[in-house]
Order: structure tokens, then sequence, then C-alpha cells
């Protein structure tokens, strides 16, 4: 599978192949730079799919160099699949999820949202129970509850801040695999949450759930918030049975002091367990990045979700660590920071929305 | 506009990069190329791969030489002419190095720290709860153990009387046998979680007590020789004289001992399992005892080997037991001061040992003045015997020993020797039917009415009916002693305990309790009046109108707690001797009971051979003292 990381114009002229499919990937605030970018993409190729993807940060790693501060706003993946061998699909928010594929084939899936809408966890699971669906991973480009940049899909030039782009990997060609990956352990016991109202944790084993969890923690203040420094495991009713290492975490996006709550980024049920979460070691946090080094495939390229919690733990040391994915990853990748990810926890688990993770996917095409 | 250094001063910073970093030409080229491109296309990867560099870098010194390098590049750069027009670009460079080298970094361990104390602080009050949370759990297990052993109390009880009964026929009595065994079994579990949380808890209460260590060991022998019995196992001694008492903790030590042997017993289907105790060290005031257990059982592997002191650590799981045993033993050993060490080898058989550091109690107040015994021992063994007879005779004991067999009946039967009190023989198995003839001929004569005749070294199965005593080993001293102290007092005395009356108060809510109570009381002491209460209130209405020599009450009850009864009854006038009974066994209970002006305490269940030492304890006390 040829492939190319493209970041700008001038390089179009040095593809020696023609791509079937574009991938890129833009800054919020970039749709502008990005659409004149698609055009001259389109003109080149005019038979490519353009599909895009805004984030808080485009992410590129093209051995030896790596951009994550904005160096380049837009960055595009060019690669030549197979007619056939991928599928994408356009999704919107309000319409009942579905998929549509051939159910003789079997697929992997990238998929990309605008925003983590009451869709989001319909599609993780309608995806999840789709036999003909094996590996998926994916990202949440913005939130629509919060005041924070709204997300955008883009698909062969029209941008939507309320769709779920899919992209279809024929699995008899090419294969996707990978991981996602937190720095936390869970600590203390399981705690019953036991009012919610959407995102909002209102009360945690009948008390005020911000007491509850300020009597734990400490106060939570604005520097712990915008660092993302307390998130918590939270298990759902159903899966309750699971083991801890496949628990998903779960960020603070806001608190309310006079109503006692914690607003998280995902929807929160009655009956579901939370439970406090600690850093691991800076020590063990590098050791995990040196696991990706087991999705290394000749000739691949890789899509990299990193929640921007990362940002806030890592400050100005992210391109470092990033760094250090890549020497044991050595495969380029592209991607950018979320506002949620989709991914597994362990290569046996299925993928589930996720906050707090690395999530990496590599696609490789499969030898004959 | 300039895009590159001038290749004089490109040489001269490459072999200061050779020079500084200590790496090749082809290295030091590499990272003047990218420092180039960072210095005029501003680009990161220079300063990223520094920074990757510095934090990766297992040399300490990295950092300081990439400032060094920093520094001496920077004004050699600034130095040169040709290079005024670059002047803001070069500084603009450099103080992003700088910034990235020196405050990122920084700035970054502050975040850790920052970070690292919010863990702290989570870590607190995660801890705090944690423990809350086991002490609650303490709490349920003392609860639930004294509900578990309460009812225990009840069905050993039971199943004790129906066997002395006698009135089954052999189904039913391999029934009953059957219930007892399930019912020891659920009471040892009972006690093995107790011992792990009294440990796990800091309660686990190590006493001080003076004892003789040869009286231990034969009682945590005959504790085994049932399980011993069951296995055609040889089963050896080797046991030194120990002179002193010793200061230490008798049951747990005796526990230990106990675990150790039974294990062995239970892991070996052939061979053998011997016991070997050896005075180690011995200063003035204290010793060192080894105790080992070898056996030839199933061994174990290295891999179950570091696993032996786990808790639930079985290997085999149709042998009997949850794995407590050995990690309860291991915490208590070392809880002493003690440890305990094993050498094992997969199908040949394990050496445990454990060894203990106690003090000797030299303040022996033994008087064996007018005590004469008499001694045989015609075997080859010398040592021990002959330790003990020095022992004996440094309390004055008169102690007469023989080695022939004819000599010693000649001073037995000769009439004008006075009659030893302690008659005891080490002989041959086949000698000792003779013995046991000879001394039913004996007790016919009137001088020999008041002596005791002990068999020592004799096989288990042997029926020596008319010997008052028989030790498969040695006897221990306290035997001597006591049997004199026996003699002492029936000289003052000569009614028998069994039938001195003695008043008791036995309160507890639980009836089946009192009433199993009463069927052993009244058993073994027909002379001895027990009134029953089931209540405080019921107990303190008998205290009124009746006067006791002693109390046996309860703890946990409904209404007035036993607590509470007794500081009532301390209100009416002065109570006897008073003990609690209780299945709580923790430390805190034991002070508390000692605190409100009990004696002591007994456990429940009931073990008989205490609650009768403590009858008996009361009986000479209001008939000797």
């Amino acid at each position: 599978m040829n492939h190319a990381i493209i970041t700008s114009l001038e390089e179009i002229d040095s593809l020696d192949f023609i791509p079937t499919l574009i991938v890129g990937f833009y800054h919020y605030e970039n749709k502008k730079i990005f659409l004149e970018l698609y055009n001259t993409f389109h003109k080149h190729f005019p038979h490519a799919d353009i599909v895009g993807c805004s984030g808080e940060s485009v992410i590129y790693h093209t051995t030896p160099h790596i951009d994550i501060d904005g160096t380049n706003r837009c960055t595009f993946v060019c690669l030549e699949m197979k007619k056939g061998a991928y599928s994408l699909q356009l999704l919107s928010s309000g319409e009942k999820p579905h998929i549509n594929t051939d159910k003789n084939l079997h697929y992997s899936a990238i998929v990309l949202e605008s925003c983590y809408t009451n869709n989001t966890e319909k599609i993780i699971s309608l995806l999840n129970e789709e036999p003909n669906i094996n590996q998926f991973f994916g990202s949440i480009s913005g939130l629509s509850s919060s005041d924070l940049n709204q997300g955008t899909i883009f698909y062969n030039g029209i941008f939507s801040s309320d769709k779920t782009l899919f992209w279809f990997i024929d699995e008899n060609h090419y294969f996707l695999k990978g991981l996602s990956q937190h720095n936390f352990n869970p600590i203390g016991y399981s705690l019953e949450i036991t009012h919610t109202e959407g995102y909002k944790l209102l009360e945690i084993e009948n008390e005020p759930a911000l007491d509850i969890i300020e009597k734990m923690i400490g106060t939570i203040n604005h520097e712990s918030l915008i660092s993302f420094d307390h998130p918590f495991f939270i298990t759902t009713k159903s899966k309750q049975n699971d083991a801890e290492n496949m628990t998903p975490l779960s960020s603070i996006l806001s608190i309310d002091r006079e109503e006692k709550s914690i607003t998280l980024y995902k929807k929160v049920k009655n009956g579901d367990k939370l439970k406090l979460a600690i850093p691991f070691s800076r020590k063990k946090q590098e050791s995990q990045l040196e696991n990706f080094s087991q999705f290394y495939t000749k000739d691949s390229i890789a899509f990299l979700f990193v929640c921007i919690s990362y940002r806030g733990h890592w400050g100005k040391m992210e391109p470092i660590y990033l760094m250090h994915l890549a020497k044991n990853l050595n495969v380029p990748f592209i991607g950018f920071h979320s506002l949620g990810e989709i991914g597994s926890l362990t290569s046996k688990a299925t993928s589930l929305m996720q906050n707090q993770t690395l999530t990496l996917a590599v696609l490789s095409e499969r030898s004959l | 506009m300039r895009t590159k250094l001038c290749i004089e001063d490109k040489q001269i910073i490459i072999k200061r990069i050779r020079r500084t970093f200590k790496i090749d030409d082809i290295e030091a080229e590499q990272f003047y190329n990218e420092m180039e491109e960072s210095l005029f296309n501003k680009n990161k990867n220079f300063f990223y791969s520094v920074k990757y560099n510095m934090h990766f870098q297992k040399d300490t010194y990295f950092s300081e030489k990439v400032l060094q390098f920093a520094i001496t590049t920077f004004s050699f750069l600034l130095k040169k002419e040709i290079y005024h027009s670059e002047e803001k670009k070069i500084k603009n460079f450099f103080q992003e190095y700088l910034k990235i080298i020196l405050v990122e970094p920084s700035t970054y361990a502050k975040e850790i720290e920052r970070r690292r104390d919010n863990v702290q602080n989570i870590l607190q009050h995660v801890s705090e709860q944690l423990n809350q949370s086991l002490d609650v759990q303490q709490l349920m297990i003392a609860n639930i153990s004294h509900e578990m052993r309460t009812s225990l109390n009840t069905i050993s009880g039971y199943i004790a009387l129906i066997d002395e009964k006698n009135t089954l026929d052999t189904e039913n009595k391999g029934y009953l046998e059957k219930a007892n065994h399930a019912a020891h079994t659920l009471e040892s579990l009972v006690s093995d979680i107790l011992d792990v949380s009294k440990i796990n808890s800091g309660q686990m209460e190590i006493k001080e007590e003076s004892f003789w260590l040869d009286e231990m060991i034969e009682k945590a022998i005959d504790n085994i020789t049932f399980i011993l019995n069951k296995k055609n196992l040889t089963f050896k001694t080797d046991i030194e004289f120990f002179s002193q008492k010793i200061i230490g903790d008798y049951q747990h030590i005796m526990e230990i001992i106990i675990n150790l042997l039974s294990n062995a017993i239970k892991y070996t289907d052939i061979g053998f399992v011997h016991l070997k105790v050896t005075n180690l060290e011995e200063t003035d005031n204290t010793i060192k005892i080894l105790f080992e257990i070898k056996d030839s059982g199933i061994g174990m592997t290295p891999k179950q080997l570091k696993k032996i002191f786990n808790p639930f650590s079985r290997f085999e799981k149709e042998r009997q037991g949850v794995g407590l045993g050995l990690h309860i033993a291991s915490k208590l050993a070392s809880k002493m001061g003690g440890e305990i060490t094993v050498e094992s080898t997969a199908d040949k058989g394990s050496t445990f040992r454990f060894t203990i550091k106690v003090k000797q109690d030299k303040q022996n107040n033994i008087d064996m003045s007018n005590f004469i015994l008499c001694f045989l021992n015609n075997t080859k063994e010398t040592k021990v015997s002959q330790q003990k007879l020095d022992f004996l005779k440094q309390f004055n004991a008169k102690v007469t020993c023989f080695k022939d067999e004819k000599t010693f009946i000649n001073y037995l039967t000769s009439s004008k020797n006075d009659t030893p009190h302690i008659i005891s023989i080490l002989s041959y198995q086949n000698a000792y039917d003779r013995f046991n003839a000879l001394i039913h001929y004996l007790k016919t004569l009137d001088k020999f009415k008041k002596s005791y005749f002990i068999a020592e070294g004799i096989n288990p199965k042997s029926t020596l009916n008319y010997f008052d005593k028989v030790y498969e080993r040695f006897t221990p001293i306290t035997t001597y002693i006591q049997i004199l102290d026996t003699i002492k007092k029936s000289n003052k005395n000569t009614i028998s305990s069994n039938i001195k009356a003695l008043n008791i108060l036995a309160v507890d809510d639980i009836e089946t309790n009192l009433e199993i109570l009463k069927l052993f009381i009244t058993n073994k002491y027909p002379h001895v009046t027990l009134d029953l209460a089931t209540g405080g209130y019921e107990a303190i209405g008998m205290y009124k109108t009746q006067n006791y020599d002693m109390i046996l009450m309860d703890l946990k009850m409904p209404g007035l707690s036993g607590f509470q009864t007794l500081e009532k009854l301390k209100n009416i006038k002065n109570p006897p001797a008073s003990y609690a009974l209780t299945a709580d066994v923790y430390k805190s209970t034991y002070d508390q009971v000692i605190e409100a002006g009990f004696i002591d305490l007994l456990e429940k269940p009931l073990q008989l051979d205490i609650l009768f030492a403590t009858i008996e304890k009361a009986i000479d006390e209001k008939y000797n003292s």
C-alpha cells in the first residue's frame, strides 16, 4: 500500500502514486486552509475520496520529524488503497445508527465523530454487535455540550458538525490493529453513582457527588481541571463483572459548586460504579509507550488519537514522549488531539468510548 | 539573508560537538546540521532531539554538556563579525534553546511534584477509608466467629455427651464420629480465620509465661497422636533435656510445633516423621531452641517452596485443610522473634526448622526434700536419664537408681527401705508386661498405696493397666513436680476433690450452653452445686440469696452484659472468683475482662481440661488455702 504524509502543497507534486483516499486532520480554526488544500488535492486527484476531522492540534510523525505544536495546521495522509477494499459512510447524529457493509466480508474500521452525542455509545455498541466488524478505533473531535471548539467532520468538500464518518476497511486486503492506553490505576472502593443527569454526577452513594469526591481527592481547582488530574474509572451496570483493566476512564469536564455536581466528558447512568484513579509512575508511563512496538508492521501507516489530557499531563514534554513512541513504533503516524477516543484497553477487549488515552491504530496491507 | 554558517565555523563547531559529547564525526555532523536547520529555518526538531536525549539519556552529565555547548557556541558566534546581521536570530535561537533545555524541564518537574502531591492526598484519604473498612471487617469477623464458636460449643458439647452415654450402636457411633470430626474441622477453621485476622490487625497477643519445655512438647505430641496412629509411619523423637523453665508464649509455640508436625504427617504416606529439639545456644538468661521436623513425604518443588508461607497454599487439594496453618505459624514465629525455614526436595521429603530465642526462668521454687524417687534404667540410653536425675537431686530429692532389674525388684520388695513416692521404669519393650504384673502385686501392699508408678519409652500399643502414668518418651519434669505436689496436698487433706462441695453460679443467655456446662460439671464433680441463670438480672437475684465460691459468666448477653452484671454483683457484696466465658478472643477482650475484675477468661468452645483445672483451682483455694 503506497502512502505518504503531506504537510504542504509543494509536497503534492512529489507524490509518485495516485491516491485513492486522502485523510486529513486540521485544527478547529483552520477549516479555510484545509478547504484550500482540499481543492488543490481534488484538482490533482479528482477520483480520490478526501475526508478529514478537526482536532485540538494536529500530530504527525515521519521519521525523523515530529510535529504537534502547530507548525503545520493541516496534515494529510495519501493512501493508494485498492478499489472496493474500503468504503466510507456518513451518519447524521439525528439518524438512527445503522451500518452499511457487505455482510459477506469482514471489516476493520476507523470511526471519526464530530462531537460526542447521544448516538456515540449506541454506535459503539452497534459496531461491537455487528458480526462482520472486527477491530475498530476512532476519535471524537468535539463535545456538543461544552464551550470548547466545535468539532467538524469533512467529507468530499463538506464540513459537518453533527456527523460520524465510518471508514470500513476490507480485511481481505488490509487490516487494522492497535490499542488504547491510559496512565492510571484504580484505587479504593467502588462507589455507586446514585443520581445522574446526562453527563452530570449529582449524587454518589446518595451524597452530593462533589462533596464525596472532594472528601477523597481534595479540592478540585481550576488547575487540576485543566490538567485533567482526576479522571474516574466508570463501570456501567452491565459491565460490572469485567476486569478492571478493561474499564474506561472518564475525565471531569467541569464542576458546579452550588449544585455540588461534577460534569464528565461522557454520559453516566444511575447504578454505574465509580473508582478513583491515580497516575502511574513516570517510569511506567514511559515503558507503556514501548509496548506499541508490538504493532510495527513494514510499510504501514498509523493513526494516533491522543486525548487532550495528555497535553495536560505531559505539558511541554509531550513531543518528547511522542518521539519515544515513534522510536519504538517505527511506523509513521498522523493524528490529532481529541476529546474522546474509541479503542480497547487490551487486545482481547471490545472497543469502548475512552478518555485520557493514547489510541493507536496501525493500518497495514495484508500480504497475499 | 544567510541560511548557513561559514564552513570554517562549521568545522570548529562540529569539533566542539565531537569533543563535548564524545561522539563520532558522522553523529557530530548530524547534530550540527539539525542545529543549523533550527537556527535558520526555525525548525524545532533540534530542540526536541536535545530534550529527548536529556530526558532519556542515562548519562547524568549530559545536561551539563548541553548547557556548556550552548554557552560556548553562543559566545563564539556572537563574537564573529560576519554574523552581526544575524545577531537577533542567534539570540532568539539560543533563548529558545535555553528555554527548552532549562525552563521546560523545571516547569515539568514542578508539574510532576504537584501531581505527586495530589496522589499523596488521594492515597491518604483512601487509606483512611480502607482502614475504617478494615475495622468494620474485623468487627464483623469477631462477631461472626463469636456466633460460630457459640454454636460449635453447643454442637461439640452434645456430641461429647452422646458419646459419653455410650448408647449408640456401631453404625450411629460412626455417624457421631463423623459429626464430631466435622465440628472439629470447623472449629479449627474458625480459629485459623480468627488468628489470621488477629495477626493482620496487630491484635495477636504474645504472652510471657513460664513453663517446662518438655511438658509442652509432650502435649504437642499427644495432640498429633490421633492422626499419627492413622498412618503407618515411624515417629521418632530426639529431645534434649532442658533443665530450666523457659519464658515464652506456651500456646503459640505449641501451636507452631503441632502445625509443623501435623503437616509432616499429612504429607507423608510412607516412611518417617522425626522431631528433634536442640539447645542451640545458651546464655545466663536466654536460650535458643531449634525444633526440627523432618519427614519422608511428598516434598516440594522450588516453585512451591517460594509460596509455602503464603495464605491458602495447598499443594495437594485432596489433603485436608485450607492452607492457613503454615501462614499462621510463620507469622506467629516472626511475632515471637523466631523464624521458620524449610528445605525440601520433591518426592523425597521436607525439613522444617523453627528457631526461637526465649528467656530462661531461673526462679524454680521447687522443694523435693523428703521425697524419694526410684529409677530403673536397664536400656542403653543414659544421657537424658542422667541429666534428669541430676536435675531432681539438685532440688534435694532422694534419688535411687538401678541398672539391674533384679536389684531393683529386691529394693522395692525389701521392707526395710523407705517406700519411694515415685517409681519410674525405663526398660526394653518385652519387659514391661512383667513390670505391669509386679506393680499389680506391689499395689496390693499397703506401703505402695500412695506411690506412683511411671513407665517410660513404651510402645504406644502396649496396655499397661497398673502403671499410673505411661510415656512413649521421657517423663516430663512437670509430671514429677505435679505428682509431688499432689502428694503434699493429700498429706494435708485426705478428702478427694471430687467429693468436696463447691457452689458455682453460671450465667449465659443461651440455655443449651448452660445445660452442657451443667452436664459436664456435675458428671465430674457430683458434689458441686451449679445454679444456672439465663440473664444478668436473674443472676443478681440468685446472688443476693446464695453464697457462691465461683461465678462463670457469659460476656455477650442481651439486657445486662457480663461486664455490667459483674459490676452490679460487686455493689451487692464482694464477688468470688469470677470467670468470663466468651467466644471473642481478641486481646482487647482479655484486657477488658481483667480490668472489669474477672480472674480470667475461658474461651468458647470450652476446653474441658481448662474448665476442670479452673474448678480444681477453686476447690483447692476453698479447702487448702
